[in-house]
């Protein structure tokens, strides 16, 4: 069934309610008494305000959709997996048989995609709707064009922001988790990627979303590269099935990062100069065919450092809200440029090979351990370049940088007694 | 946990001094709270960016013959208009909380003295639309007592419309009962922001012919 704003139709319910004396909003699941707010003609809910005003005297529609499906499906080529992703693969569909949700804890590189395949095409031959989430935007445009020529049969609705196949039909969908919104117990499956995305995200949000989209007997496969507190403890209590991957897929381990010590970082940018340090990496670099990303924390610091390098190197800044980012990260992955300067927002699901990765001001509090092993992640995915260097420049070391580093080498010496 | 308003990261709570005595919290972060540009000087009798004494839109209200002095908290830029989106167009009223501590702090440094606040009013069906009336909520963040008596009359948006077509005196707010007495109070009107100071002047306007003593006009944003 799918969920959307009309006025006056059939099957109409109110917006926010109230339920055992709490409100509650039934668009986006929200139950957190604090989000909610008072106005004048009622309460609203503060939590997905971002999709039009939810309230007690708004109402949301739910239409009834038919389905269509092809007899069979199947693959256009043959997937070849590596021994731990096949286990993975089968814990997929066992766990869809079952009806369990299931959590895949992967390092980055490990081919989290592929290990999903299988269970994605038995669904779909059991005439069911897959959903495939994910937290960016950028993963949704980068795995569609995958999916429609690996599964080449299938009817696939791709759904972001302002995405042309919004209200479409479709068997799998390819969505940013904020799109779940508008369906309500409409997916048999759900595959949630990269659960923990965002810096400061809202996981009782999504949370709430996948419970409302989602069939209520549907399981959910979890994938991950940096499971969450949350998740790491629901793990240790054996409250969640799991399985880990604890190597990349051509098998050489993750960059273990350096660190270098850095003076007054950001002062320094602010006041048009570059640290001797960083900028001594960056020329050695200058002459090696490798690529570089650069992290920087905020928008205002990769914009300085542009600047700042522009004469010396060929450079590019990129963010979030620009509009030409498409079209730069395109230039990026096709050589135009050797160095990216950009902020978290490409940390996730863009994959270039043969590159070396620095942080600058690794000491910024949105460099947590989970933003830094996904960076990190970042470097040597290729098999034809599986080595690189990593730096975290920083003016001191923070618990974050401390439990990356902890992290990598565990996941390392793991992939070792796996051998 | 306290979250900003307006770009929900977390917000941090210092324990100042003055916490132990007001539960003071903080409704916008750091990063956002340094956007908010106080009006300091300009025109004396609206607050506009100027080096004369007073504005050109100043002296044609002035040869309209309405006495009235406008008070701004903040200018207009970018990120208030990103505020007020917030606040109009997707209807988050939550948002002004932010301003509460601000507003009093205002309140205690121009020293009004007791005046009776009028909010602009809003349309009944923008009301429907939106959910509130944000001025009225202002409003109930000053510490003064609010006259509801005025009305809208139609349901147009200044926004659309020229300049020239803004500062006419048309008849787009009315009072709710004309028979109302007015003499002798202290009005303070309340707006969320003052552009042309169309809607306030208008609204003075009603005011000065039923011999209100001194018209004054409050806005969170000048512009
Ligand atoms: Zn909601
Ligand atoms: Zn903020
Ligand atoms: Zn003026």
């Amino acid at each position: 069934m799918l969920v959307e704003y009309t006025k006056d139709v059939e099957n109409c319910v109110i917006a926010v309610i109230k339920k055992n004396n709490r409100f509650f909003c039934q668009r986006c699941g929200n139950i957190d008494q604090e989000s909610f707010f008072k106005d004048q003609l009622g309460v609203y809910c503060r939590n997905c305000l971002i999709f039009g005003k939810s309230s007690t005297y708004r109402k949301i529609c739910r239409k009834q959709v038919i389905d269509e499906y092809n007899d069979e499906y199947c693959l256009k080529k043959v997937i070849y997996l590596s021994k731990l992703q096949k286990i993975a693969s089968y814990k997929c569909v066992d766990a869809y048989k079952k009806k369990k949700d299931l959590l895949i804890y992967a390092v980055c590189g490990a081919g989290k995609t592929e290990i999903v395949y299988e269970v994605i095409l038995k669904a779909l031959n059991d005439k069911k709707i897959v959903c495939f989430a994910t937290p960016r935007k950028d993963v949704v445009l980068e795995l569609v064009p995958r999916f429609k020529r690996d599964f080449f049969q299938v009817k696939i609705v791709a759904l972001y922001g302002n995405s042309p196949d919004k209200g479409k039909i479709g068997n799998l969908y390819v969505t940013t988790t904020h799109q779940l919104i508008n369906y309500y117990h409409y997916f048999d499956l759900i595959i949630l990627d990269e659960v923990d995305a965002f810096p400061y995200y809202n996981n009782k949000m999504l949370e709430g979303f996948i419970k409302k989209a989602k069939k209520k007997e549907a399981p959910v496969i979890l994938l991950t590269a940096t499971p969450t507190k949350k998740l790491r403890y629901m793990m240790n209590k054996k409250l969640l099935d799991y399985f880990i991957i604890p190597y990349r897929y051509h098998r050489y381990p993750i960059p273990i990062p350096r660190v270098i010590l850095t003076y007054q970082t950001m002062k320094k940018i602010n006041k048009n100069k570059c640290p001797p340090k960083i900028f001594e990496w960056l020329m050695k670099k200058k002459s090696s065919d490798k690529r570089i990303f650069i992290f920087v924390p905020n928008i205002s610091c990769g914009m300085q450092l542009e600047q700042i390098l522009k004469p010396h190197i060929n450079c590019q800044f990129v963010h979030a809200e620009m509009k030409e980012r498409k079209r730069i990260i395109n230039d990026f992955r096709q050589n135009k440029f050797q160095f990216i300067i950009t902020t978290t927002i490409l940390e996730r699901g863009v994959t270039v090979s043969n590159v070396d990765v620095c942080i600058i001001g690794c000491d910024d509090d949105i460099y947590d351990e989970r933003a830094i092993v996904q960076i990190v992640g970042r470097a040597g995915r290729d098999k034809k370049y599986p080595t690189s260097d990593v730096v975290l420049f920083t003016d001191y070391y923070t618990l974050g940088i401390k439990n990356a580093i902890k992290e990598i080498k565990k996941m390392n010496t793991k992939r070792l007694e796996n051998e | 946990m306290n979250r900003c308003l307006h770009c929900g990261v977390p917000i941090r709570q210092v324990m100042k001094f003055s916490t132990f005595f007001v539960l003071q919290r903080d409704f916008l972060c750091g990063d956002c709270l340094k956007h908010l540009v106080p009006v300091v000087g300009g025109c004396c009798r609206c607050g506009k960016k100027t080096n004369d004494v007073i504005c050109e839109d100043c002296l044609y209200w002035k040869s309209r013959g309405i006495k009235l002095t406008n008070y701004s908290m903040y200018y207009y830029n970018h990120f208030a208009r990103a505020l007020i989106n917030q606040i109009k167009f997707m209807g988050d009223v939550k948002l002004l909380l932010a301003f509460k501590n601000k507003i009093h702090r205002f309140v205690k440094q121009k020293n009004f003295n007791q005046v009776s606040l009028v909010p602009v009013p809003l349309h009944q069906d923008r009301l429907l639309e939106r959910g509130f009336n944000q001025s009225l909520y202002l409003a109930k963040l000053l510490p003064f007592q609010i006259l509801d008596i005025m009305v809208k009359l139609n349901n147009e948006k200044q926004s659309k419309k020229s300049k020239m077509e803004r500062m006419k005196f048309d008849v787009q707010y009315k009072l709710k009962n004309n028979a109302i007495n007015l003499s002798n109070q202290k009005i303070m009107i309340v707006d969320d922001i003052y552009t042309t100071g169309a809607t306030v002047h208008k609204i003075a306007k009603i005011l000065v012919d039923k011999n209100v003593k001194e018209v004054i006009s409050f806005t969170l944003f000048r512009s």
